[in-house]
């Protein structure tokens, strides 16, 4: 078909299949496009309220771990103070008590019984008599914090020969009346937290860690870090722990930079008594797992949906165009006179219609040109007739003519006769 | 479309690919043990190890060596580990602990010691920054000497002459007897030293002491330094003391715990333990100098069968404190 190849070559020529398709795939792709990043939107803004939320409630039991720790330690030292009547007993006894607390808590490194005028009553040691430095500690200050025979909490110290951060904390000794007979002091290692605090699990990856007041790390897995005594106010959360007066925890989660110098979500929970707060981070890529299984999901989804479209694409435009080929190639035919052509088109639809229409327009030609061959027909019938009546004329004619011309020359001859014979009589 | 789907599987062979990098590095660790007594520490430094994901053979081979208080052939094998560039030496006790700071100098192979005494010997800056390119655990310092004299003054108040023998040049011994010499008179106790250079001349001491009227002693507070714990050394003054009925405490519950009536000191398996995550972060590329000694705890021994022998009154809160009692 050479009308059609040309065709084809022409330069402005566009293939209607490949545009139909293409306007499907482009039209499926921004639906596609549209739906999934909505979605994507609406599943990050949830997911990040569910970190949120966790984080804080993570956070939350961080810290009441960290928080039992000492109430722990409280309760202990409650319980020796009512039940051994320690405002009474003599000095052997109050001491073998101490030691029976001594030896019940690792993390009890020193305990002194002081009497109600902050006299040193007894004292137990893991360190030798020299070596005891609780008594530095047991100052005015002190003694200011613990008059009013509550329990008392002091600021986190480091020891000069482990490095390792101790506290000072007192609950008061009462008589059975309630009045105040004294008060127990321990010097608690915080060592003996590590562990509790390297146990706490964040997530997978997450990590959880205790900072006083002024920022400094008193509580981590990594002990190193705790021993070289670092100071985390660097830290956004920590900072907004150091820098806040109340017992508020922050709703917010953006990423900060962790204790490990990742990017985190990070989020504290301050424990009140003692004024620490426990910190947990867990680290941006695991937070945001779920997040990045969805654009991940939602992409290997898109593609999917990229490659039906294109599949449906190609197959709705070749239905809708094939009719169309089917009738440009019939009307090249026709063109070329082939009027029997078949047009195969069945669609039920406009194209249909113009099929039908076509194969009736095919149909009248049809018609008229029987039609135009019938009267060519019939005119040379009624010519043919008129030639051979005339011929009959001609003939009828001729025959005519040869008598008459045979009379006349009978005539002549008759005529030569009679003037032979007058020629004669003269 | 099929290149479509061609595009489609490589990108997620690309992505499965990416998940799946290892590093195949394996770690070589020189062991020094420097003495017999402590070597389990090496096992319990290893069982940690384990469990912080160094499996031996697969990732981290081990080059375990081991001396017993022989200082040359401690200095060969630290040659040899130098020679064979280790990734990392860990040794024990103070001894070869300094021997090996001295023989990685300069060379970057990282050291962490168990075991040994940081007093008077360099052996680190401090306890926060170690310096150089070692690190370690440390014996919890000289005043655990004092409470030994002081748990066994309690255990025996009568005992008025303490025997204690020691190697004078032994690391923790100088810092020991400073707050020992000073602890002693306020506890009303006279301390009867014997500094010797040999294991026999502890046992010809005693030997004279056997023969004089006098021993000259009410009690033995052993020193924990390898001389004096050597088994022939622990030997001798057991068998001393059990004869003479005199009490005998200070260390040995890995060792002698039968015959000694306390000890006041660091648990084995605690030495290789805290030594393992100080490796580990080490092997992860922190500098050792920057990494605090870890100070272990003491454990209190109390041998409530042999005190009672000894017809020593051991008080409830002494009982109260201590964390293992043999009855």
């Amino acid at each position: 078909m050479p009308t059609q190849n040309e065709a084809k070559k022409g330069r402005n020529f566009r293939s209607l299949t490949v545009t139909l398709a293409l306007a499907f795939l482009a039209l499926s792709t921004v639906v596609l496009l549209i739906a999934s990043g909505l979605e994507l939107y609406f599943n990050f803004q949830t997911q990040q309220q569910v970190i949120v939320s966790q984080q804080q409630l993570i956070a939350q039991d961080a810290a009441n771990t960290v928080k039992s720790f000492v109430q722990d330690k409280f309760s202990m030292m409650e319980s020796t103070a009512s039940i051994s009547s320690m405002a009474i007993e003599n000095q052997e006894q109050q001491k073998n008590v101490l030691d029976k607390l001594l030896g019940r808590e690792p993390s009890f490194r020193q305990l002194v019984l002081l009497d109600a005028q902050n006299r040193k009553l007894a004292e137990v040691s893991r360190l030798s008599q020299s070596a005891s430095r609780i008594d530095s500690r047991l100052d005015s200050n002190l003694f200011a914090q613990i008059q009013d025979g509550e329990k008392y909490v002091s600021s986190v110290y480091i020891d000069n020969i482990t490095s390792e951060p101790m506290m000072i904390m007192t609950v008061p000794v009462k008589d059975i009346f309630g009045d105040l007979k004294g008060t127990l002091v321990a010097e608690v290692n915080l060592k003996f937290m590590w562990d509790l605090v390297g146990r706490i699990k964040i997530g997978d990856k997450g990590v959880a860690y205790v900072v006083d007041r002024q920022g400094d790390l008193i509580a981590f897995g990594d002990i190193s870090r705790v021993l070289r005594g670092e100071n985390l106010i660097h830290l956004e959360k920590v900072n907004d722990f150091v820098s806040s007066k109340g017992l508020i925890i922050t709703g917010e989660s953006g990423t900060s930079k962790g204790i490990q110098g990742n990017s985190v979500i990070a989020n504290y929970a301050p424990l009140g008594m003692p004024d620490w707060a426990v910190v947990v981070e867990l680290p941006v890529e695991e937070a945001y797992q779920a997040v990045a299984q969805g654009v991940v999901m939602s992409a290997l989804i898109m593609l999917l949906g990229i490659f039906l479209a294109v599949v449906a694409g190609i197959y709705l435009s070749r239905r809708i165009t094939r009719p169309i080929i089917g009738l440009r190639d019939a009307a090249i035919k026709i063109g070329q006179g082939a009027l029997d052509t078949q047009i195969e088109v069945k669609s039920r639809n406009e194209i249909g219609d113009l099929a039908s229409a076509f194969r009736q327009m095919m149909d009248d030609l049809k018609k008229s040109r029987a039609k135009l061959e019938h009267h060519q027909q019939e005119l040379e019938k009624n010519v043919d007739e008129r030639t051979k009546e005339l011929q009959a004329k001609v003939e009828e004619l001729q025959k005519f003519n040869r008598l008459a011309v045979g009379r006349e020359l009978r005539m002549i001859e008759l005529k030569k006769r009679i003037r032979e014979l007058e020629s004669k009589r003269r | 479309m099929q290149k479509m789907l061609l595009a489609t599987l490589l990108i997620a062979v690309l992505f499965l690919s990416g998940c799946t990098t290892q590093t195949g590095k394996v770690y070589h660790v020189g062991i020094l043990s420097g003495l017999d007594a402590l070597s389990g520490i090496a096992d319990s430094f290893k069982a940690k190890m384990t469990e912080l994901g160094y499996i031996e053979g697969k990732n981290i081979v081990y080059d375990i060596q081991k001396t017993n208080f022989e200082p040359d052939k401690e200095q060969q094998i630290l040659k040899k580990f130098v020679d064979d560039k280790v990734d990392l030496i860990f040794t024990f006790p103070t001894e070869p602990a300094v021997a090996a700071k001295a023989a990685t100098q300069g060379t970057g192979i990282p050291v962490v010691f168990s075991f040994a005494t940081i007093e008077d010997n360099n052996l680190v800056d401090s306890v926060r920054q170690p310096g150089g390119n070692i690190t370690g655990v440390r014996e919890p310092g000289p005043d655990i000497f004092v409470k030994r004299l002081e748990i066994l003054h309690e255990l025996a108040p009568q005992a008025k002459r303490v025997y204690i023998t020691y190697n004078p040049n032994a690391p923790p011994v100088p810092p020991a007897l400073d707050v020992l010499r000073k602890a002693a008179p306020l506890m009303n106790v006279t301390l009867v030293e014997n500094p010797v250079a040999t294991v026999e001349e502890i046992e010809t001491d005693l030997q004279a002491r056997n023969k004089s009227a006098d021993i000259g002693m009410d009690a033995i507070l052993m020193m924990g330094e390898p001389l004096s714990v050597s088994p022939p050394a622990l030997e001798a003054m057991t068998k001393f003391a059990t004869e003479h009925k005199i009490p005998i405490g200070g260390v040995g519950s890995y060792t002698i715990r039968g015959s000694i009536v306390f000890s006041y000191e660091i648990v084995l398996d605690d030495m290789g333990k805290l030594a393992a995550p100080l490796t580990d972060k080490i092997l992860k590329g922190t500098p050792a100098g920057t990494i605090p000694v870890v100070t272990p705890e003491a454990k209190l021994l109390i041998n409530y069968k042999l005190a009672k022998e000894l017809n020593l009154t051991v008080s409830e809160g002494l009982l109260a404190r201590a964390d293992e009692i043999i009855r």
